[in-house]
């Protein structure tokens, strides 16, 4: 399993359900290899931060939450918003500024994801929406991270084998492209 | 037309125009209130559709303007929050804050918030068989759904209340909340 920055991000209504997933991991490998066991692992401890979150909401004005939780090494940072919604992230403490800014980007696309009148809060964030999302998600973040070349590859092949993406011409290019690169 | 979406997500929260066509509303409003008509047989239920149709509206806006107003700061306390819908919803919605917040005498968890003519019934004259309707409902709803997201529960109505020397009542818009925001907000250490 090649080691990377661990980062699961993951966006939670107001039943503790969540609405969007989604991990982040930087590898270069295989998206096959992916090891599933720790992508539970990861989620599990997600969803046990909430209780966490849940305490600390309450006693700040501030939306982002900078440590709620911590497992191990990994910690998990929180961005609750004005209706509650919370935004959680698994990671490895490195770059708190650079999470604080990540979270205000997702803040903003998930704010147009929601002004849209058929988008009732509380759903799963479906494609297109949600192709979209993670797609600006992982641009903001690549900015930041050691590996920018992954994480386009991985969106577009991810999203092709997700089956969400109809053929539209220009996802079929980026897949050309991507598998040029290979 | 998934490039479309793409610029649909990078365009800015824009700020928009802050003014709308009045008559583009009035007659949009006038359809919304007849066509509710149309579903309900009563009173009760026709401010009932009228308050859930702003209800999704201010789930919306409360996300919208805590992100552009009160760059990204959530509300906890009570009073904090009914500030808020005081004085930033309401210009939001209608270029002026509210006329009066006030808490009522005789319940703890009762509020108030009043004004004198709100556009939304300018147009609107009610009939004398429907009683005491008001489509300012329709702002209630969008109160209770501010009021909502932000985690305070409650149950919003609107009412005429007669005023002596004036010939058109103002419009109160009653909040009920319920035990556990009143309970919360006790807990929570006060600044």
């Amino acid at each position: 399993m090649a080691t990377g920055t661990v980062l699961t991000f993951v966006i939670v209504g107001h039943d503790d359900h969540p609405i969007f997933e989604a991990d982040l991991t930087s590898r270069a490998s295989d998206i096959v290899n992916r090891d599933d066991r720790a992508q539970y692992l990861h989620q599990f401890v997600l969803h046990a931060a909430l209780d966490a979150v849940d305490e600390q909401v309450w006693t700040t004005t501030s939306m982002f939450l900078a440590q709620v939780d911590n497992f191990n090494q990994l910690r998990v940072s929180a961005y609750v918003t004005a209706a509650h919604i919370k935004f959680l992230l698994l990671h490895d403490g490195k770059n708190e500024d650079a999470i604080k800014a990540f979270f205000k980007d997702v803040y903003e696309v998930y704010l147009k994801v929601m002004m849209n009148p058929f988008f009732t809060p509380n759903t799963q964030i479906t494609s297109p929406s949600r192709i979209c999302l993670h797609a600006k998600i992982n641009q903001e973040h690549a900015k930041s991270s050691v590996y920018p070349g992954a994480w386009e590859q991985d969106l577009f092949v991810k999203a092709s084998m997700d089956g969400s993406l109809p053929g539209s011409p220009s996802v079929t290019k980026n897949m050309r492209m991507a598998k040029q690169q290979q | 037309m998934f490039s479309g979406r793409l610029n649909l997500i990078d365009r800015p929260v824009a700020k928009g125009k802050s003014e709308i066509s009045l008559s583009a509303f009035s007659f949009l409003f006038s359809e919304m209130v007849q066509y509710s008509q149309t579903q309900v047989s009563n009173i009760g239920e026709l401010e009932r559709r009228l308050e859930d149709a702003g209800y999704s509206i201010g789930l919306r806006l409360l996300e919208m303007l805590c992100f552009r107003e009160r760059n990204s700061k959530r509300e906890i306390k009570l009073l904090d929050a009914l500030k808020f819908v005081h004085s930033t919803v309401w210009k939001y919605l209608f270029g002026r804050q509210a006329r009066d917040l006030e808490q009522s005498n005789t319940a703890d968890d009762e509020y108030m918030i009043s004004d004198n003519d709100l556009f939304v019934n300018k147009f609107i004259s009610v009939p004398r068989d429907m009683g005491q309707l008001n489509c300012a409902a329709f702002v209630a709803g969008i109160v209770r759904g501010v009021l909502d997201g932000a985690g305070f529960p409650a149950r919003v109505t609107a009412h005429f209340v007669p005023i002596a020397g004036q010939p058109r009542p103002k419009t109160t818009i009653l909040m009920k909340f319920d035990a556990s925001v009143l309970q919360r907000d006790l807990r929570l250490p006060s600044s």
